[in-house]
């Protein structure tokens, strides 16, 4: 199956791209993630801290994915003001 | 309603929106770019990365629970991407409710609610030509 990988602030500049699609077998989030990992090993610690989302909702990493899922990974927000 | 704009916003309009019969308290926060960062370094700009399309459910939903708990009559959050100068405005919120209390709770959950869920990242730009990532 192929899943849309977004990322974004640090984890964007870090690994030089805002998206990317990636092709693995039948899994969950953490399985994405760890495969992340792998293919960008300057970023591995970034992902511990991350939280998920599945199709623009909060996900546990045991989330199951599909075929044309998208997954963001979403470093730790800072909206607002004061 | 729910707003991510690049354009700066007007409270005054914002609190118009809000005006119905029954809402005797609208108690509006505006969030603006300090003039320091915390270690008290000149701030030069702060910029947004924005998951747009997450962001607008996320304050949806923020904005529906605040209307549930603290029985509020309507509230609306207005949020700014792109980039901004120190004074400049970030983010607007207005709660109205019958009476003050509420009003006031309920602005202070939706703003506390933002910082913890809302899929928005500010970076800033310091005088000392350091740039950054605000992930608390």
């Amino acid at each position: 199956m192929k899943i849309r990988c977004l990322f974004f602030a640090s984890l964007r500049e870090k690994i030089q791209t805002g998206e990317m699609e990636l092709e693995m077998e039948k899994g969950t989030a953490k399985d994405a993630a760890d495969l992340l990992r792998l293919l960008h090993p300057g970023a591995a610690s970034d992902f511990d801290r991350l939280a998920m989302a599945l199709n623009e909702r909060y996900c546990k990493p045991d989330a199951e994915l599909t075929d044309g899922d998208v997954l963001a990974f979403i470093p730790p927000v800072s909206g607002g003001g004061s | 309603m729910i707003l991510i704009q690049t354009e700066d916003f007007s409270v005054d309009k914002t609190v118009q929106t809000l005006r119905k019969t029954g809402a005797g308290a609208i108690v509006t926060f505006t969030g603006a770019v300090r003039e320091t960062s915390y270690e008290g370094t000149p701030v030069i700009s702060v910029e947004w990365d924005v998951y747009e399309p997450m962001a607008l459910k996320v304050l949806e939903a923020i904005r529906r629970e605040a209307i549930e708990k603290f029985a509020l009559t309507d509230a609306a959050i207005t949020h700014r991407k792109g980039r901004q100068a120190p004074g400049e405005n970030l983010v607007l919120i207005a709660a109205a409710a019958a009476h003050r209390r509420d009003a006031f709770r309920g602005c202070e959950y939706i703003m506390d609610e933002i910082k913890k869920r809302a899929p928005l990242w500010k970076k800033e730009r310091l005088a000392d030509g350091k740039e950054r990532w605000i992930e608390e």
